[in-house]
């Protein structure tokens, strides 16, 4: 007989000796809360979304922000402001459009790339966050640089010693380092939720897509 | 107060739990996991029951969400007992007919399948079941041709362990 014919027939044996669960303990169970790994995915990009919702909110409270808006002449603080909204806005809409797409009963292959397409909005919408932050302190910190009146006292005073380009590149650096940090601290944040929710889908997803080749 | 459709629920999962029970064996290595995932298997079954419809029978469509289950929804706990008793439960029921080769046969089979990842332990599943090419490219959604070559891997792969 075929080595596997056996574990077969052992297969269809031991089917017997599973304890049998009664209707009242499914009904039970019916009561608890799922701890799928979606219900998580949701959960912790509904918090991402929150927090960077609650820091844009934060940082439109800062005494120095609404300075800035006192001499941001062309309203470029605002313009920047609005489509973070709308870049905000677009994510959540196709978040929630990917989220719905998550469904039990399909293939393993499209559920696992379901939920991968979902975690990955959210991942998008982060390194969208990382750059609109870079490109939008590269430009306030030239507008600032141009208008606001306590920056230009500064700048004249070192302008006298004629020491002025090396003041605008150690100040445009100071600014990149803290960017800089500021990104690797987010990357690495992200790369953490990521490992721990996501590294079995990944490999999964992986070895089906193998089996494509 | 439960519905009429929670207890039709109810009656025809409590009918086919051996399904369920199944996919536990297979991708769990104790009994609290094994209890947690078919836990987590129930949930998901009737949370997908309002779109299940009569056109497919109650089993094919129970195999299709368990497994969707314990392959991506599932949050594996952290536990320190590990795989020691996913054989011992075999052999339970294999006390009339005591057959020393074959139980050996059998432990080192189901050692290997324990060291399968998720994917490859869904076909064995799959095939263990008697589920057909169609059925399993479905299941899987690969296409039937890739899920007969790998099919015929795992199986080449499973008899190389009892004839090395």
């Amino acid at each position: 007989m075929d080595e596997l014919e056996i574990l077969k027939r052992d297969w269809k044996k031991s089917e017997n000796s599973f304890n049998q669960v009664s209707e009242k303990d499914i009904v039970g169970m019916l009561q608890k809360r799922s701890s799928s790994i979606v219900k998580w995915i949701f959960i912790v990009s509904v918090c991402e979304f929150l927090l960077w919702i609650s820091a844009s909110l934060l940082m439109r409270n800062n005494d120095k922000i609404t300075e800035f808006y006192e001499y941001d002449k062309f309203h470029i603080m605002l313009l920047l402001e609005l489509f973070s909204y709308f870049i905000l806005i677009y994510f959540i809409i196709k978040f929630y459009k990917n989220y719905r797409k998550i469904n039990s009963t399909q293939p393993i292959k499209s559920l696992i790339k379901n939920v991968l397409d979902t975690r990955k909005t959210v991942q998008n919408y982060i390194k969208i966050v990382i750059i609109y932050t870079i490109i939008t302190t590269i430009i306030l910190f030239f507008v600032q640089f141009n208008f606001d009146p306590e920056i230009a006292k500064v700048y004249h005073e070192v302008e006298k010693s004629g020491k002025e380009t090396l003041f605008v590149v150690i100040s445009l650096l100071v600014t990149l380092l803290f960017i800089g940090i500021f990104s690797l601290f987010v990357w690495l944040f992200y790369k953490l939720i990521y490992g721990i929710l996501l590294k079995h889908l990944h490999k999964n997803y992986e070895e089906l897509k193998k089996l494509e080749l | 107060m439960k519905s009429a459709s929670e207890a039709l629920f109810v009656k025809q999962l409590q009918e086919n739990q051996n399904i369920i029970h199944k996919i536990c064996r297979l991708y769990t290595t104790d009994v609290d996991s094994h209890n947690d995932l078919f836990q987590e298997i129930t949930i998901q079954l009737w949370k997908a029951f309002p779109n299940f419809r009569g056109d497919s029978k109650f089993t094919t469509w129970a195999y299709r969400v368990g497994l969707n289950t314990a392959i991506t929804l599932y949050r594996k706990k952290k536990r320190t007992i590990d795989t020691i008793e996913f054989d011992s439960t075999f052999h339970k029921v294999k006390q009339e007919e005591y057959n020393f080769e074959e139980e050996e046969q059998l432990k080192l089979l189901y050692s290997a399948i324990n060291e399968l990842n998720d994917i490859e332990k869904a076909l064995v599943f799959l095939y263990l079941e008697d589920k057909d090419y169609a059925e399993i490219s479905e299941t899987l959604g690969i296409s039937e041709v890739n899920a007969r070559v790998k099919m015929n891997r795992l199986k080449g792969k499973l008899k190389k362990i009892l004839n090395p």
